[in-house]
Parts: structure tokens; sequence; C-alpha cells
């Protein structure tokens, strides 16, 4: 055994690592080009002005302080509620077996498409002034920090239910039934072996979600009222609204600052996590619900309760038409009236928003799948920082990086502001982390002798990639695929920073149609949004339904 | 798999590739082409888009993104290098700074006779008033015929004990109809006296919201809303909205508190630097002539600054003539509007 | 066949193998014998390519010390098997294989082991014997010159040790392939290997055939090893 130990940390210096650094060209060029870049030229035009002389200033300003804490503690408090409600949730699809599994998974995952306000507005419905619990319960919660959190696990459930799951189908049963028979308990034998097998997933998941609700913009304006304010809407404000770029520059390095800290603290403690697991084919791990129905039931209700009630809210809203139910919204939609408030008929909206989503998608598998690979196989340093690199868009304003691309990409070669390509490369930005956490961990839990014994065989680096990684993570590629065309589906908040030749994604189209007064048109703002939970459930379930002959099912 | 994953590194290289290539190709210059930068509320019909391109031969393409403030930011950074020729919705709170940064270039429209002097701020004609609007406080008229009350009349009356828990508006430093209200009330109160009539407004609880969709449609009870709160600060051109398609009642459903109006104004200007200038120049005129002037209250809810152009018949029905808004200067409003912001927050949120 | 000249591997402050020399002739099967921590293992991973190392390895005449591992010809069979878990036997068995008569290929090598008809089989339906057979089928596929075994019945039991160990050496022998197994068990050593070499701490203490080396053991620790893994395989029985 104390070979595979130290043969690995020796053959770090072979060829397969120079091989594997190579797989990194092409992402490193993709985040320094449209990351790196235009983040680093906002940045430093709003110091050029000043410097960081404003800096104290700003700092020192207790608004600002405020803030920055309830920034924080918001997206701490929403990361440990998601994980505690999403973790049994990740069990279920991971390792039960019942009947309509895929189509729930699809199902939970819509939520996460849909654009903040429109979730807002159902939030509202079930817990504002005259919302179902006002009215049933006498009970609001909106204007309260509980009505964020909620929101926040309603978009982030899948999250974690994706990148955890994808890992815990996979893990042997037989450990935590080895506990079970030296006398642990289900629980203990859960964190004793399970939960310490999944701690990179759960890691990665737990980082996913705070740094999404770390740069929550909508849902704490709409549900918080405000009294509340994120990181991301004082930097909107100062960027978009009073173009005040050196306090902007000022807020965004703080913002930086801050994402970088928790990824360090994150990768500090993911550092000896990974671990070569052993892995079995997902159909040989899971088991009937009998049983565990409670639990099952348990779980099935908070899914129903927490995201099933918000949809539920939406679609009731897209056939309301004041006096009673009907398909006026729908028919009104389904016009092709280019005088209509969408400036182009729904259908081409959602045409472009599927042509942007499949091209974001392919960029971002491309990128991500060749950056878990390389990052997969123990980093050095550099590989470590590129790693937290990734994720750093996800923690970054939307506004920082959309203003970024006016100033950054503004000459040739690189003159993309007017490009169409700019909307799936903004997009696939923040597809890119969700690719590299679902595959890393499962490409990281790979034999490292699986390879080896390809290379014996006569196999190349390039073939030991084709044959043994990329069949193996093919399953977790294709949860990647899902995820990504999910994310770029909804994807709102850079999209509308980037100035756009008329092609409307739907969230863009939704957003024109809220703009403005009107029953018919908020009611066609409903069925977009609900046309929109449709397609991404669609998706998804076409996406689950492809396996791939022999060769996938691992 | 194999052939699978063989083409995955084939489109990893085209993509590079494609992107390098598409960003070469894409600052083509076109003569015959012109750019609308503008916000994502821009909206044209394709008729009189058409009519544009057939009469002066020029393809007319139009960049949107975000909401007016993050469009004229958006401007004013890439000043010098634009993304387009022409940029439109530029209004009075905004316009100050745009002229200080020199984002545009003079030029006198052809037919600027035919606009009502009343919008004209600039004389040098960097900036061209292409529509108005006014944001005033909407009101439920089902809400005050049931309960046998008057709607208010102005801003003092919204401060009353009897409209008390019955007004939304939004924060003005997240939203542009409430920044415009608020902008109203110091027009209204004066300098001195503004912070103290929200005083009062807070006292008699008035409700604050982030945006305007979240006021108007989720808070507001008028119309098909779906709040409960007859008062919403919107603008003077939301009732015929609420006034259903092949619907016609008498009145709109809901109606406008005619004291509570701020005017804003929006204008558009030759970008400095424009690739396309002469083209530009075409399309400044093209907005103030009738055809667009006769196209502007139904795509995008605001007023033509022509006095020649017939409203349409449900504008000329449901809405209500402003007569008397409150205004400030363009330049007044970018010296205090952060201090201002400031002192709201302070007054009403602190 | 294959020479090994002063190879020498250092892990941090470890010294894993310690210069090692040795031979093996063509159709050779020699046992690399030791305890656990001996640096056997690692000694076979130098061979491979997988670990780098001080020293030169010549295969056929040919010096292999800077080749990639997959350039260079030789065959490892992994302790556990390292079969791909996402192809079916067949799948596995044709890994090394190129070129036309995949199949036919194939189907030889799976009699060969006594497998026919098992190429559609799934791995994770094979037992604990199966698995070894597919392993030493897929190793032998693509005729290398030189096969390593790496604890080659390491995790099976009593009885199938004893019978597959006779059939391996047998099928050596009729192949005429040039072997080099690890084993930290004597019996099985020389059972399996016309010669055998017993490393301690990294070093190369002896080489011989069994006789050689029972009668004439150089040191203590070879005597002891010899005599202390007798008898504790003795023990259970």
């Amino acid at each position: 055994m104390e070979i595979n130990g130290f043969g690995l940390v020796e053959s770090r210096r072979t060829r397969s690592v120079l091989f594997r650094l190579a797989l990194l060209i092409g992402p490193v060029l993709f985040f320094a080009v449209f990351f790196g870049y235009p983040v680093a030229s906002i940045i430093s035009r709003g110091l050029g002005e000043s410097g960081l002389s404003r800096a104290q200033a700003v700092f020192e300003d207790p608004a600002i302080q405020e803030i920055l804490w309830f920034t924080l503690w918001q997206a701490l408090a929403s990361t440990v509620l998601t994980l505690l409600i999403a973790l049994p949730g990740a069990y279920i699809f991971a390792r039960l077996h019942f009947r309509g599994k895929a189509l729930l998974r699809a199902l939970v995952t819509v939520p996460f498409v849909l654009p903040t306000t429109v979730v807002g507005a159902a939030f509202l419905g079930l817990l504002g002034q005259n919302g179902i619990t006002d009215q049933w319960f006498g009970f609001t919660g909106d204007r309260t920090v509980f009505a964020i959190l909620l929101a926040h696990v309603f978009f982030n459930y899948a999250v974690v239910v994706r990148t955890v799951g994808g890992l815990w189908a996979h893990l042997d049963p037989r450990q935590a039934e080895a506990a079970r028979t030296l006398g642990a308990g289900p629980w203990r034998a859960f964190t004793r072996v399970t939960l310490p097998q999944l701690a990179p997933a759960v890691g990665a998941a737990a980082l996913l979600v705070f740094l999404f609700t770390f740069t929550s913009f909508g849902v704490v304006q709409i549900l918080g009222g405000p009294q509340y304010a994120t990181l991301e809407v004082e930097i909107y404000r100062q960027t978009a609204q009073l173009l005040d770029l050196p306090t902007a520059a000022i807020l965004s390095l703080l913002q930086l600052l801050t994402v970088g800290a928790v990824l360090g603290i994150h990768a500090y403690f993911a550092r000896r996590r990974a671990r070569a697991l052993r892995l079995v084919p997902a159909t040989q791990s899971t088991q009937s619900v009998r049983g565990r129905r409670w639990f099952f039931g348990l779980n099935l209700a908070a899914m129903i309760v927490l995201l099933g009630a918000p949809l539920a809210v939406l679609v009731e809203r897209s056939f309301s038409t004041g006096d009673g139910y009907g398909l006026r919204y729908w028919r009104e939609l389904a016009r092709n009236d280019t005088d209509s408030t969408l400036f182009v008929p729904a259908i081409e909206a959602v045409g472009n928003s599927i042509y942007f989503a499949a091209l974001a998608t392919l960029i971002a598998l491309i990128v991500g799948s060749l950056a878990a690979f390389a990052l997969s196989h123990r980093p050095g340093k550099f590989t470590k920082a590129f790693d937290a690199m990734l994720m750093l868009p996800l923690g970054v304003s939307a506004v920082t990086v959309g203003f970024g691309f006016l100033i950054a990409l503004d000459e040739p070669p690189l003159d993309l502001r007017d490009s169409p390509l700019l909307i799936p490369l903004a997009q696939a930005l923040v597809a890119v982390p969700f690719v590299v956490r679902t595959m890393a961990p499962v490409l990281s839990s790979i034999d490292e002798r699986l390879r080896e014994a390809a290379r014996v065989l006569g196999a190349s680096p390039w073939r030991v990639w084709r044959t043994v990684d990329l069949p193996l993570v093919w399953r977790s590629g294709l949860v990647a695929t899902g995820f990504a065309f999910a994310i770029s589906l909804g994807e709102f908040g850079a999209t509308v920073f980037i100035a756009r030749p008329d092609q409307p994604t739907v969230p863009v189209a939704i957003y024109r149609l809220l703009g403005r007064p009107g029953e018919l048109n908020y009611g066609q703002a409903m069925a977009l949004s609900v046309l929109l939970a449709a397609l991404c459930a669609a998706a998804l379930l076409l996406l689950e339904r492809i396996r791939l002959p022999r060769s996938g099912e691992m | 798999m194999r052939v699978l994953s063989a083409r995955l590194g084939v489109v990893a290289a085209v993509i590079l590739a494609a992107t390098a290539t598409l960003t070469a190709c894409s600052s083509t210059d076109d003569k015959d082409i012109v750019t609308l930068v503008t916000h994502e509320s821009f909206a044209i019909s394709d008729d009189a888009k058409k009519a544009f391109e057939d009469s002066s031969g020029i393809t007319l393409k139009i960049l949107r993104s975000g909401d007016a403030g993050t469009a004229i930011n958006q401007a004013i950074l890439t000043k010098g290098n634009p993304q387009g020729d022409v940029f439109y919705g530029l209004d009075n709170t905004h316009a100050s700074r745009a002229l200080e940064e020199n984002v545009f270039t003079p030029y006198e429209a052809k037919d600027l006779k035919g606009v009502n002097s009343q919008f004209h701020i600039d004389d040098s004609h960097q900036l061209t008033p292409i529509d108005f609007g006014d944001v005033c406080v909407n009101f439920d008229r089902e809400y005050y015929q049931s309960n046998g009350q008057n709607p208010p009349q102005s801003f003092a009356d919204l401060a009353k004990p009897e409209y008390k828990n019955q007004l939304v508006v939004q924060n003005p430093a997240t939203s542009s109809p409430g920044l415009a209200f608020m902008l109203g009330s110091v027009a209204e109160f004066g300098e001195d006296e503004w912070a103290q009539y929200w005083q009062q407004l807070k006292d008699n609880e008035v409700e604050v919201v982030d945006g305007w969709e979240h006021a108007y449609y989720e808070r507001f009870s008028g119309g098909a809303n779906n709040g409960d709160k007859p008062l919403v600060v919107s603008y003077a051109s939301s009732p015929p909205a609420e006034v259903g398609e092949g619907e016609n009642p008498d009145q709109a459903p809901t109606g406008v508190v005619p004291g509570t109006c701020f005017r804003q104004v929006e204008y558009a200007g030759l970008l400095d630097g424009a690739k396309n200038a002469d083209n530009g120049r075409k399309l400044i005129d093209f907005l103030i002539s009738q055809k667009f002037q006769e196209d502007l209250p139904e795509n995008m809810y605001v007023y033509p600054v022509r006095d020649d152009v017939a409203l349409p018949p449900a504008f000329e029905k449901y809405a209500t003539p402003v007569d008397n808004p409150k205004t400030l200067a363009p330049s007044t409003i970018a010296d205090n509007r952060e201090q201002w912001m400031k002192t709201w927050k302070s007054t009403v949120l602190g | 066949m294959l020479k090994l000249s002063h190879v020498s591997v250092r892990f941090g402050q470890r010294q894993a193998v310690d210069d090692v020399s040795f031979t093996i002739e063509n159709g050779e099967i020699l046992a690399l014998l030791g305890p656990s921590g001996s640096g056997k293992s690692t000694l076979l991973r130098v061979i491979a390519g997988l670990t780098p190392s001080e020293g030169q390895v010549v295969l056929a005449g040919r010096d292999i010390t800077t080749v990639p591992t997959h350039r260079r010809g030789v065959g490892l069979m992994f302790q556990d098997h390292a079969l791909f878990p996402h192809l079916d036997v067949g799948g596995n068995v044709a890994f090394g294989l190129s070129g036309a008569g995949k199949q036919e290929r194939v189907d030889e090598l799976l009699e060969l082991v006594g497998l026919a008809g098992a190429a559609k089989r799934k791995i994770n339906t094979l037992s604990g014997g199966e698995q070894q057979r597919v392993a030493l089928a897929r190793a032998l596929a693509p005729e290398p010159k030189l096969l390593m075994l790496d604890e080659p019945l390491g995790q099976l039991d009593r009885q199938l040790r004893d019978r597959l160990v006779i059939e391996l050496r047998e099928l050596f022998k009729r192949l005429g392939t040039t072997v080099l197994a690890v084993t930290h068990d004597h019996d099985e050593a020389f059972a399996l290997a016309d010669r055998a070499a017993i490393m301690s701490r990294g070093k190369l203490l002896q080489s011989g055939t069994a006789d050689q080396l029972k009668a004439a053991p150089v040191d203590e620790f070879v005597a002891d090893f010899l005599g202390a893994t007798a008898s504790v395989r003795r023990w259970p029985q």
C-alpha cells in the first residue's frame, strides 16, 4: 500500500502532469480574457480616479459596514439552512428508488431558472400581505429575513441535490453498512462514515450556495424591502445609477476580498479531503423506499411546500384573468404580434433563450471539463489557485462584469461589445464553476490505478482521458450539462447589463413585461415564467433520458 | 463515446478560433447602418421602424441594456469610443452629468421648431427632447367609491390622517419613479421643508418597497393588481393600461392624483465619436418626426413632445392631462441628488 | 530480457528502493519476495514507468529508462486488478489491443483463462477469481515482452490459490512469457517462479532457486523470513 501513497507524489513530474497543465491553457485563457481582464479594467478605472484614498471613508461608513455584515450573515445562514433542508433530499435522489424520480429531479431544478422578480412575486403571494399564509393563519413573512432565507433555499435546493447527490449515488453503501454492523446507529453511520466521504461535494455545494446568496439581488430587494441591502445592490447603485466608479471599485474590491477569503477557507478545509473513494454504479447503491417511508414522505412534503407552493402560485396567476380562470395570457403570448410589449413574439424569445443557453452550455462544458480534469489530480499551488479563481465569477457582481465587458472588450481584435456571442460567454462564466464542481469530485475519486492500468496497456495520456476518465465521469457530465443549461437559461444579471442587439431571452422579456402597467403584461410575465420553468424541466428530463449504450452507466 | 469525446476536443479548438475570428469580423463599418443605444424599455413599432429604413435607406440597429440609469452610465463610460451612434433615453435626472462629461456632439435637429419649446434644456443642442411622462400617485377608483371617500388631491393630502396606511412608494435609491416622486416633494416643499414632509408620510405609515413592479403589481389594489393599498407612485399614463383590451368603461379603474406629478423628459443625443454620425443625425430627425412621435404613447406609455401629434384614443379617454407638474433644473438634481437620497434614507428608513 | 542496473527510488527521507540490480532471462519467471514495505511493488512501478527512478532499466536490449509507460511494452497486473468498471469483460481484455482481429483475440484469451463466452459480462458481476482471470487476460492481450504481477493471488482463498498458481505457471511456460511476480508468500513464490529474489528495506538481499536460498541464506533476515513465513503458513492448517 505504501506505493500508492508515495508513488503519486512522484508521478507529478511525469508527462501526464504536463498533459494536464496543457489542458488548463484553454480554461485559463477563457477566464483571463472574459473575466479577469474586464473586472480588472473596471476596478482599475475606478481606482485610477482617486486610488485607494476613498477606501477609508467607504470602509468607515456605518451604512457600508451594515451592508457588508448583512450580506455576509444572510449568505451564511442561507447556506446552512439550504444544506439542512436539501441534504436529506440529496439522499432521496441518490439512494432511493421510486417512481417519477427523474421528473421530480427535473422539477426541483426548475426554481433555478426563474427570474428573481417573478419568484419574489410568488413568495409575496404566499407570505406577503393578503398572501395565502396571511389569509389562512394571519401570518405575514415578507420584509423579514425569514422570507429571504426561504427564497434562497427555494433557489438553491437543486444545487445541493445535484452537487452532493451526484457523488452520493456512487458511494459504496457497504461502508456505511459496515459501520452499522459495528454498532453505529443510522445517524452515527451517516456522520462518521458517509458524511466524511461526501465532504468534498458538500463543501463544494456549500460554497456554491454561499456565493449565490452572497450576491443575491432581487430576492433581497423584494422580500426584504428597502431595510435590507446586499453589497450587490450597493455596487449596482454606485455603478449603474450613480456612476461613482471610485466607490464602486472599492466595494467591488471588498466583494472580491470577501469572496477570496471564503474561497481560501474552503480550499484550506478541502485540502486533505479529496481522496480516492470506492465508487460503485448508481444502480447498485439504490434501495427501495420501503422501510424509509416516513423519511421519504417528510422530504417530499418539504419539497412540495418549499418548492412546489411558489411554483403553484405562478401557475395559478398565469391562468387567473381577474374574472375567473382562462387562457387569455397564454393566447396573448402565442399571438405573433410584433407591436406587443415583448417587441418580439414570445416564441422567438424562447428560441433565443434555447440558442444562447445551448451555446453557453457547450462553452461551459468544454472549459469546465478540461479544468475539472486538470484540477482533479493532486493539484499543485498554481492549479489550486486557479481552481479557486474559477469560482470567482459567482461571487462578483453582475454589474461589475457587465460594465467591465463594456470597457475592456472594446478594441479589435476583441471588440465584442455588440456581438451576440457576449451573452453566452457571460452565461458560461457563471455555469463553468458548476460544471467543475459537479465533475471534479467524481474525477478525483477515480482510482488512480485505473489510469495506470490503461497506461501500462499502452494508452497515451490523451487516450487515458478519453477511455478512462471521460466514460467514468460521463454521468456527472450529464448532470453538469443540465446544470449549465438551466443556469444559462435563467441567467439575467449579466445579460441585462450587456447592450444587446434585439434578441431578448425569456428572462429579459419577462423583465420588460413587468416594467409596464396593465394586467395583460403582468399575466403574460407570469405565463412566460411558467413557460420558462416548463422549458427547463423538459430540457432536464431529456438529459436524464440520455443513456449511452454500454459504457455510460457508472 | 469515442467519437463524441474526440469531437469534444475539436470543438474546443474551434470555439477558441471562432471567438477570435468573430471578434475580428464584428467591427466592420457599414455605411448603411445606424446604431441606437438605449435602455430595455425602448420600443418601436415595426411600422415606424420600416418607415425610417425605407425613407432613409439606413438599417436601424438597436442595442438595449438595463434601465435608463444603466444605459446612460454605460454611454458615459464608453465616451469617445461609443457602442453606437445615437443614444436615446436620457432623462432630466441624468442629463446634467452626461452634458458635463461631453458624451454628445451638438446637432440641431431639422424640425426642432415642431417640438414644444418648454422641453428644451440645452442651447448647445447636445440633447434633443423626444418624449415626456409624469410620475404621479395613482389611486384605486373602486376603493374610494366603495368607501365613500374622496381620493387625495396633492402631496399634502397624502400626509393627512384619512389617508393613513394607504400609500406605497419606491425607494429612490433603486427605482426611477421613486426618485422622481422624491424630487417632486423637493420641488413642492423646497429644500428645507421636504424632509419634514417625509417624516409626516412616515408617521402616516407610508410603505416603501424597492421596485416599481413590486409596488404596482404586488402592493397596489387598483385595477387587476394583487395588493391592498389604494395609492401607489406610478405614471400618469398607467390608468389607460388598466383598461383591458376590448373593454370600454367610462373611466379607467385607476386614476391620477394631479398635484403629485413630477415631470420626466427623455432626450436623445448624437454620441461623440459615432462611426456613422450622418446616419445618426438622420435618426434624431426621425425621432422628432410625426411618424415616430405618434408611435410613442402606445409603445412606451409616454407623451410626444410635439403638439401636432394625435394621441391614441385610449390616452385621450383614460389618461388625465397633467397641467402643472413639478420640475427641477437638471443641474440642481445633479448637485443634490446623492445628499437628498441620504436625507431621505435617514428620515424614512432610519 | 530485463536488466536493472543500480535502480534507486527515494520518497522524501525514505529510500524505497536502494541500488537494486538484477536480470531476468527470456522466458524466465522471477518472484520478488519480501515483507510488505520492502520496496518490491515500487520496483514493479519503476519498470512499468509509473514511478521515476535513478539507475537504468533495459528491456529486450533497449534502454527504456526514460520511455513513457504506454510505449514500454510491459504488462502489469495490479494487486486488486484495477479492472475498468465502465467496460464489460471483453472491453477490458480488448483495451490494449489494436487493429483487426480484436474480437478473435479476445475470445482466444478468454478461453485461455477459462472464461470462454464471458465477453459480455459486466465487471461487477464477477467473482474474485473471475476478476483475477480477466485481469490476467487483459495483461496478456498485447503480448508484453515482460509481464509483471503484483500479488497476483493476494485476495483469493487458499484452495483457489494453490490451484491457480499451478495453472499460471503452466500457462506462462506454455506461452513462453517472461514474468516478474511480486509476492510476500514464499510458498507461492516457489510454486510459481523459477527463481526468487528476496528484498528487504529497499535492498535486494539474495536471489536464487528455492533450494539455493534455503540451503544458503546470505543472512539471518533471509533465513528468518523464509522460516517465519513458512511457520506462519503452516499454523492455520
